[in-house]
C-alpha cells in the first residue's frame, strides 16, 4: 500500500487495528506523512465544499440575474420613458464641455477628468445625494455643494457622496476643506480610495503642503485614471 | 467577525432583501470604479455577479468569517477579475499575482480583504486543477463527495469497492501534486 492508499484507508476507516496504530505512529513521527495527510484533508475539504455549493449556484444565479440586469444593464432603457431626456442632454452637454475644456486647456494641474456621479439621472432626485449628483453632473458645482455635503454628513458610510463633495470643494477652490475629506476616503478601502490619493495630492498641493502632496501623488497606482495627473504634480514639486 | 457578515449569510440563504441591498449599496460605486478602468456596463455586471457567486462558494459551508467591510472584499475580487480579464484578452496569460499595479498604501481592512481574496483564489485554483485530471478521476472525486456511501457509489460506477478506493487515492494524489506544484510556482 502506498502512502496515499494508506491515507485513503485511514480516512475511510478500513485499516486493520495494527495498520491503524502503525499509520498513526508514522503520522506523529514523519513530517512527510503528516504533510501528505494534511494536504489530502485540505484538498478534500475544498472539493467537498465547492461541489456541494455548485449544486446551489443555479438557484442563486436565478436570484442575481434580474438584480444585475436592473443595476447594470437596463439603465439606458429607462431614459426614454422617464421624461428626463432634457436633463440627460444637459448632462451630456456638460460632459462634452468638460471634455472640450480638457482637450483645449493648456496642461496644468487643474486639467483632470471627472467621471460623472453614477445613478443620479435615471432614478431622479429624491434625496440630497441624487440632487447634488445631478447638479454635479451638470457642472453646477456651487449649487451641488450643499446637497453633497448634506448627503455626506447624513451617512458617513456614503463614500460616493463624500468623494463628489470633495471634488466639488476643489472645483469651487476650497482645497483646505477638500483635503480632510479625501484623507478620510483614502483610508476607507472603498472604490474611491485610489482616486482619493490624487485628489488629496491636489488639495495638499493647492494648500502649499508639498510633502503631503508628494506622498499622496506618489501613491497613485500606474493604472489609475489620475496617474498622469499625479505625475504632473510630482513634476511640479521637483 | 465584521458586522457585514450578514451579507455573507444573505448569499448563503438566498436572502432577496439583503442581496438587493448589496446591489443598491455597492453596485454604483463598483461600476463607476470598473468603468474608470475601461470596463463596459455589461462587463461590470458580469464581474459583480460572478464575484458574489465566488463569495457564496467560499462561504458555502458556513465556516467563513468576514473580518473586513464587505465592500472592501467585494471590490478586491472585482478588481482581480477585471485584471484577469484584461490579461486574458491581451493574451499575456494569467499570472499568479493578480494585484499587480495596485501599490497604494494598505490599511487593516485592505490586508484582511486581501487575505480573504487569497483564500478564495487558492480554493478556485484547486477546482481549476481538478478539471485538468482525467474524466474518470474527476467523476470519482466529485461523486465520492456527493454520495452517501462509497460502496453504493462503486455499484453506481460499475466497479468494485476496492478498485474505487484505489482509484480515488491515485486521483487524489494527482490532484494534490498539481496543487502543490502550482502553489510553489
Amino acid at each position: 500500500m502506498n502512502l496515499y492508499e494508506q491515507i485513503e484507508a485511514y480516512i475511510s476507516d478500513t485499516l486493520s487495528p495494527d495498520e491503524r496504530i502503525d499509520f498513526e505512529r508514522q503520522l506523529a513521527q514523519d513530517p512527510q506523512v503528516k504533510k501528505a495527510y494534511e494536504d489530502w484533508l485540505y484538498t478534500e475539504a475544498i472539493v467537498q465544499k465547492h461541489e456541494a455549493a455548485e449544486q446551489q449556484v443555479p438557484r442563486l444565479r436565478a436570484l442575481l440575474e434580474p438584480l444585475t440586469s436592473e443595476h447594470f444593464r437596463e439603465k439606458t432603457v429607462t431614459i426614454s420613458r422617464t421624461g428626463r431626456v432634457r436633463k440627460m442632454i444637459f448632462a451630456a452637454a456638460a460632459v462634452a464641455a468638460v471634455l472640450l475644456l480638457f482637450v483645449f486647456t493648456p496642461a496644468s494641474i487643474d486639467r483632470y477628468p471627472v467621471t460623472p456621479m453614477p445613478n443620479v439621472v435615471v432614478r431622479g432626485a429624491t434625496d440630497h445625494g441624487k440632487e447634488g449628483g445631478q447638479l454635479f453632473n451638470d457642472a453646477k458645482y456651487e449649487a451641488a455643494l450643499p446637497h453633497l455635503k448634506a448627503a455626506a454628513d447624513k451617512d458617513p458610510e456614503d463614500v460616493m457622496a463624500a468623494f463628489y463633495y470633495g471634488v466639488c470643494l476643489l472645483k469651487t477652490e476650497q482645497p483646505a476643506l477638500a483635503l480632510p475629506v479625501f484623507e478620510k476616503l483614502l483610508q476607507s478601502s472603498s472604490v474611491y480610495q485610489e482616486d482619493s490619493y490624487f485628489f488629496a495630492a491636489l488639495s495638499a498641493y493647492k494648500t502649499g503642503n508639498q510633502d503631503q502632496a508628494k506622498k499622496y501623488a506618489a501613491a497613485v497606482p500606474q493604472n489609475n485614471l489620475y496617474y498622469k495627473n499625479a505625475q504632473r504634480i510630482l513634476k511640479k514639486l521637483k | 467577525m465584521h458586522t457585514d457578515q450578514r451579507y455573507i449569510e444573505a448569499l448563503r440563504n438566498n436572502d432577496t432583501i439583503l442581496i438587493s441591498e448589496i446591489y443598491r449599496r455597492y453596485a454604483p460605486s463598483i461600476e463607476a470604479y470598473l468603468r474608470s478602468k475601461g470596463a463596459d456596463t455589461e462587463a461590470c455586471g458580469d464581474i459583480f455577479q460572478e464575484a458574489l457567486i465566488d463569495i457564496f462558494k467560499l462561504a458555502a459551508d458556513g465556516k467563513f468569517v468576514l473580518t473586513c467591510p464587505f465592500e472592501a472584499f467585494l471590490l478586491l475580487i472585482c478588481k482581480r477579475k477585471w485584471i484577469n480579464l484584461l490579461k486574458k484578452n491581451s493574451r499575456s496569460g494569467v499570472t499568479k499575482s493578480l494585484d499587480e499595479g495596485y501599490h497604494y498604501l494598505k490599511d487593516e481592512a485592505e490586508t484582511e480583504a486581501a487575505a480573504h481574496a487569497d483564500q478564495l483564489e487558492k480554493e478556485a485554483l484547486v477546482m481549476t486543477l481538478l478539471e485538468q485530471l482525467s474524466e474518470r478521476c474527476r467523476e470519482i472525486i466529485r461523486a465520492s463527495y456527493l454520495s452517501d456511501s462509497q460502496q453504493k457509489l462503486a455499484e453506481q460506477l460499475g466497479v468494485s469497492y476496492a478498485y474505487l478506493r484505489k482509484k480515488k487515492s491515485i486521483c487524489m494524489s494527482e490532484l494534490i501534486e498539481l496543487v502543490n506544484h502550482n502553489r510553489t510556482r
